[in-house]
């Protein structure tokens, strides 16, 4: 200090050099919290800066097609849009957005005032109160105008009728009024109610607060509601432009400065909302149906025309426009792990076109689901900068179409033979009906049924019944009206799962055709060997591993050897459907090659068709490590007829007999072209396995005297017997099952354990009714397999069997197989 | 010089009074280092009429000289101010300052006649809420402004020939002086004015030999004090400092709320970065992100946004040329009354330019306070150039004898006795070199 004052004697001079010190000081600091801004946050700011200075607008795109193999679309969009008006609008409020982008409401008179103080910022509380009156009453009329300008522009440019127009206002303020009043109502006697409760009278006061409290605006009160319903993408683009425009209530006579707070939208309270349709023309499908070829009973020379609902609906799966966390997640691992996906999808910035939207339509089950990012469309992109003008547009794609190997009509046809009405998928009383308790004659049957073009793989047809129900209306058709019907239905037909690849099925004698080739793949049966049918397998225990035959005659005849004369070969076991045969061989394969044997025939792996959830097929316990190494030798036995711990689907046993007819040739099944080579491998079966397991399942169809699945009997009509196959000009191999299943079981408490105080109930017993065919026109080998089963039917011949004669001839009326026209009557 | 020109009412207001024989270039310093202050002024007020159009021209890209409205008044209040200034800087301070007291007495007359109830809105028009503006039907008057210099010449006139302030209860009456237009202005409320009375008043004393330790207590005193006088802001008020807190905290959350025009100032001065931006950006950056009050209190942030840490430095070195060439000035002037205006009125600018620039780069809480030459408004814009003619003024014309050595003390901010009055030290200088008042 002594040193300044050397220097500076004068103690006014120290102390402005210690204000000018202050002043440096201050100035530093602001230079040094400056220049921190500008260099090290200056980048993002900018950016984040900059981005006002842009527009985004996006453009919808449309969804991808869904084709059948004939290229018909079976799913699209219809692009479509609604306009719709702000209830607040139509109800004579005034409706804004508020600074964080939301919209608030209030009446045009308070908003008018806003405005206008706005447009005086400096003199208003100058002005005497007649004349703040005269320029509120001048704002709230161009505001009044602003709303009749947007109605008679949109009449115009929609040629919608000024009737029609102030009609369906009408009817939106009426329909919502009514909401409000039932809200109230509904809510304030609620208050009433639960206050009374408490012993009291509510006063004044208390219901003044009630009153308040049921007086809350509803959602209707604060939504948009469709005004112009189902306008075309061309106009939807239009209204959008126009939407986005604002100008200043008033110009004239207000400062150039406040203009910025005067803008208005030209149309306010107005929505362009894509009503983007999802069309599905299949879906309802009216087909004629030849009943000459039914089983007696039902035969008529009459066409009869079904009509189908939901065609493919297991198929196609269902979308909605509910949007959940799941889907975004979905949406972002897809882009993250597919590289094709992202290229396709990320703009220069690094944003998803194709990333959800509120509102969004997301497809919930089958190819929908499975298929959401190709079917999924990328938006269109306009980026206008605001400063210089520029605009800059990346094109909507379209979602990608969807090419199925399905013939919809084919499927059509299939779906309507499993219609209940027609009785080929109701208990019969020919189909010897063994649970009448809890199938009586007149039940619907549900089915599942896959139809393959054996040369390619490819699914031609694939049907489940029932339909899933979508609405409550549906509900109420099947006279399903509460929760626990619902759950017994549920529960009883498993409408959401495709019975054809989702739903575990024991294979029964289906079965026997693989053991027999995979027997003689792996040396347990040599060509020519007979084995003795008995009638049982194992010495001294007749009633452990018996016939069939045994069991239904009650012991008539002791085996097949007995019924044919002879021991039996490969081609007679599959023809009686020998029991003890194919015990003999599940017993010399054993637990380890048996499920080698099966999973040969793809049991116990997915065929990832891609269209949602499949049953892989089970080789050993549900639960257990599907290798086949928890089975133990009589389990083995029993896999050998197809019961036993093993499980597939109609896909599969579709598949394992076209491998047989190509020769021991597998081709994974496919239901979507995309173009790629399907999974073909040779599964090593002997030549003459494959020509005895042919034989076999041709003599299924083709003996008369012990082919098992070549007649049914009717009672009315006797002992004689109808042929189950009446399309002329066809060769026709095939498998019949009646698979021992598991009873269906209804717990009424819904628990998970059946612990609640109702005891769970039987609701199905029995057997599941398979019949697997391989047809080709006469002479030329297998060319379309086709497996059908029919749940807790019983016989596979008398049930499954007609049905797939009637999809044989499906097959025919589509044009995959020849029509030969013949003169000779059907069946006697 | 004749003599009957010597006489001439306007040389004898320019020497200052009575019958001064020296000729006039005896009496005026031509060259002085005002000029500095009157250089800086007129550049910041370009600088404002242009910032002013980029903030508010709607015209994204106007031609040459297509000023908005705005800027087109800030440019002829430019003008008026400049004129002010010329007029201010002749007659000689002592004469000016000699009705100091006369000035404040109408200043507050003035801030009293704004808080009289029942005075029709047509004359004191509210704007956001305060009542600051008398209407002059042309245009608005905020006598707060011009208080300040008032002010400034007032307490000048009371510490000129005192040591009183050199004890601790002596800075009771200027702090009473201080108070009472802080307390009017206030009220109105202007919490922005009213805050620049007080700092200006410490340099001021801090110059006029006041005891350093005594203003250090009453700063300490004040800033423990604060905390009482938090429950007694108003809601809007507190808001602003919880959102500055937690803007320190990085909570973005009042970001689109009671923060929006600090968040968006502070963003458009980041986005300038070192260099700034082109115009026709610029115009776009500041009109597109909606800046608050971008041609008032913000326009600081429209300067960076367009010329960048560069530019934004410049403008802080522009002002420092003010203050700082305002206090050469004081340090050259040798008589007390000069002295005290030449540091007085760049303690206004000077707190004036911080609080904005701090409340711009969201260090400090929004007050609503303009910066000087560059924000719009005539009042202020003119106060602002006044203030450059009263300092062109001290610079201008040489001390008028007799004056004496001022507020030179032997002690310095030395001795233990806090009461005890100084004192005076050093010599005498000036006519018949000896203080008259000794």
């Amino acid at each position: 200090m002594s040193k300044v004052r050397h220097y500076i004697p004068s103690m006014f001079h120290r102390r402005v050099l210690l204000l000018v010190f202050l002043c440096i000081v201050g100035i530093l600091m602001l230079s040094g919290r400056l220049g921190y801004m500008t260099v090290v946050e200056g980048a993002d700011a900018r950016a984040e800066a900059e981005k006002r200075l842009v527009t985004t607008t996006w453009l919808p795109t449309t969804r991808g097609r869904i084709l059948d193999r004939k290229g018909r679309v079976i799913a699209g969009d219809r692009a479509s849009y609604n306009i719709a008006i702000d209830y607040r609008i139509l109800a004579g409020e005034w409706v804004y957005e508020t600074r964080n982008g939301r919209t608030a409401s209030t009446s045009i008179r308070r908003y008018a005032t806003t405005l206008a103080r706005r447009a005086n910022p400096d003199f208003w509380d100058t002005y005497p109160e007649s004349e703040q009156e005269r320029v509120i009453e001048q704002f709230e009329a161009a505001l009044k105008a602003r709303v009749t300008r947007m109605e008679r522009d949109l009449l115009s440019i929609t040629g919608m009728d000024p009737d029609d127009f102030e009609q369906r206002k009408q009817e939106i303020l009426q329909r919502v009024g009514a909401m409000k009043a039932q809200h109230y109502d509904r809510v304030y006697n609620r208050l009433v109610n639960e206050y009374e409760r408490t012993g009291h009278i509510p006063g004044e006061q208390e219901l003044a607060r009630f009153h308040r409290m049921a007086n809350e605006p509803i959602a209707e009160e604060h939504a948009s509601h469709t005004i112009i319903p189902d306008i075309t993408d061309e106009l939807g683009f239009a209204v959008l432009r126009l939407i986005a425009k604002k100008s200043p209530i008033v110009s004239e006579g207000v400062d150039p400065s406040v203009l910025e707070s005067l803008n208005v939208p030209l149309y306010p309270g107005l929505k362009v909302v894509d009503a983007t349709a999802r069309l599905t023309p299949y879906e309802l499908a009216s087909v004629a149906i030849d009943r000459s070829g039914f089983p007696l009973p039902l035969r008529s020379e009459e066409p009869i025309v079904v009509r189908v609902d939901g065609v493919g609906r297991q198929l196609l799966g269902r979308i909605d426009d509910g949007l959940y966390l799941e889907d975004i997640q979905r949406r972002s691992d897809a882009i993250h792990d597919d590289d094709i996906l992202r290229a396709r999808s990320l703009t220069s910035k690094g944003t998803d076109r194709g990333r959800y939207f509120p509102g969004d339509r997301v497809g919930r089950t089958g190819i929908e689901h499975a298929f959401e990012h190709e079917l999924r469309g990328l938006r269109g992109v306009r980026i206008e900068n605001l400063q210089t003008g520029e605009v800059e547009e990346i094109e909507r794609e379209h979602g990608r179409d969807v090419y199925l190997s399905i013939d919809i009509m084919l499927q059509a046809r299939i779906r309507a033979l499993l219609d209940p009405s027609l009785g080929l998928a109701r208990v019969q009383t020919w189909h010897t009906n063994e649970q009448p308790e809890y199938t009586p004659t007149g039940t619907d049957l549900d089915a599942g049924v896959v139809v393959l073009d054996i040369a390619t793989g490819e699914v031609l047809a694939m049907v489940s019944t029932p339909n899933p129900p979508l609405t409550e209306s549906e509900w109420k058709t099947l006279g399903v009206y509460n929760e626990t019907d619902r759950r017994l239905y549920n529960t009883i037909h498993a409408p959401w799962v495709n019975k054809a690849i989702a739903k575990p099925y024991p294979p029964g004698s289906v079965a026997k055709a693989l053991i027999l080739t995979e027997a003689a793949k792996r040396g347990e049966y040599t060509q020519g060997e007979r084995i003795h049918d008995r009638g049982y397998l194992l010495d001294n225990q007749p009633n452990k591993f018996r016939s069939w035959i045994y069991k239904k005659h009650d012991g008539m005849y002791d085996g097949h050897s007995r019924q044919l004369g002879r021991d039996l070969d490969g081609v007679d076991a599959l023809m009686v459907s020998s029991n003890v045969f194919f015990f003999t061989l599940g017993r010399r394969l054993g637990p380890e090659r048996i499920a080698y044997a099966y999973q040969d025939f793809h049991v116990g792996r997915p065929y990832e068709l891609g269209i949602g959830t499949e049953w892989a097929g089970s080789v050993g316990r549900f639960n257990g490590p599907n290798d086949g190494s928890d089975i133990n030798l009589d389990e083995a036995t029993l896999m050998g007829i197809g019961q036993g711990p093993i499980t597939w689907t109609p896909l599969h046993a579709a598949d394992a007999l076209s491998t047989i007819a190509r020769a021991g040739v597998s081709i994974t099944p496919s239901i979507v072209r995309d173009g790629n080579a399907p999974d073909v491998r040779d599964i090593g079966i002997p030549s003459w396995a494959v020509r005895d397991a042919l034989q076999g399942l041709r003599q299924v169809v083709e003996n008369r005297a012990f082919g098992t699945g070549r007649t049914i009997s009717y009672p009315e009509r006797g002992v004689e017997r109808y042929e189950i196959f009446n399309v002329p000009g066809l060769t026709i191999w095939g498998k019949t099952g009646t698979a021992e299943a598991p009873p269906l079981l209804f717990d009424p408490d819904n628990t998970a354990k059946g612990n609640g105080p109702q005891e769970p109930r039987i609701v199905r017993k029995g057997d599941h009714s398979w019949y697997v065919t391989l047809v080709a026109p006469e002479g030329e080998s297998p060319k379309y397999a086709i497996a059908v089963i029919v749940e807790y039917a019983g016989s596979g011949g008398k049930v499954s069997g007609p049905i797939n004669n009637e999809i044989i001839r499906a097959l025919v009326e589509e044009g995959y197989l020849p029509r030969v026209e013949v003169e000779t009557e059907l069946d006697g | 010089m004749s003599r009957a020109f010597d006489i001439h009412p306007i040389m004898r207001l320019i020497k200052g009074g009575g019958r001064n024989p020296e000729p006039i270039s005896r009496v005026l310093r031509p060259v002085n280092w005002g000029w500095i202050t009157v250089l800086a002024s007129l550049l910041l007020s370009l600088l404002g009429i242009y910032s002013i159009d980029i903030g508010l021209n709607e015209n994204l890209e106007p031609g040459f000289l297509e000023l908005s409205t705005t800027a087109i008044k800030q440019l002829i209040f430019m003008v008026m101010g400049f004129v002010a200034c010329l007029v201010i800087m002749l007659p000689h301070y002592k004469l000016v300052s000699a009705f100091a007291w006369f000035y404040f007495a109408i200043c507050i007359a003035l801030l009293v006649f704004l808080l009289v109830p029942g005075i029709p809105s047509s004359i004191v028009t509210p704007r956001n809420g305060a009542r600051s503006w008398i209407n002059l039907g042309v245009t608005d008057f905020q006598p707060s402004e011009i208080t300040k210099i008032a002010f400034v010449l007032a307490v000048a006139q009371y510490l000129r020939f005192r040591t009183q302030h050199r004890k601790f209860f002596g800075l009771v009456v200027p702090g009473f002086i201080a108070a009472v237009p802080v307390g009017l202005i206030t009220v109105q409320p202007d919490l922005g004015t009213a805050s620049l009375f007080v700092p200006a008043l410490f340099a001021m004393l801090i110059a006029a030999g006041a005891r350093l330790r005594h203003l250090i207590l009453i700063v300490l005193c004040a800033a423990m004090s604060a905390p009482i006088a938090y429950p007694f802001l108003r809601p809007h008020q507190k808001d602003r400092i919880v959102a500055i807190y937690k803007q320190f905290q990085g909570d973005e959350s009042t970001n689109y709320d009671i923060n929006f025009q600090s968040s968006r100032a502070q963003m458009l001065i980041a986005a300038g970065q070192i260099t700034g931006t082109p115009e026709p950006t610029a115009r776009a950056l500041v009109h597109y992100n909606a800046l608050p009050e971008r041609e008032n209190d913000m326009i600081f942030a429209v300067v960076v946004a367009r010329f960048g840490l560069i530019g934004g430095v410049v403008m802080l070195m522009l002002y420092a040329l003010w203050v700082i060439g305002a206090l050469i000035v004081a340090a050259s002037c040798r008589e007390p009354i000069g002295r005290l205006i030449a540091v007085g009125l760049p303690a206004f600018i000077a707190t004036q330019v911080v609080i904005n620039v701090g409340m711009n780069l969201g260090v400090l809480p929004i007050i609503g306070i303009t910066l000087p030459f560059l924000s719009a408004g005539g009042s202020s814009l003119i106060t602002c150039w006044l203030m450059t003619g009263l300092i062109m003024n001290v610079a201008f014309h040489r001390p008028k004898p007799p004056y004496r050595s001022s507020f030179e003390y032997a002690d310095d901010d030395e001795g233990p006795d806090l009461l005890k009055p100084s004192k005076p030290f050093g010599r005498s200088i000036g006519f018949s070199g000896r203080a008259i008042t000794r």
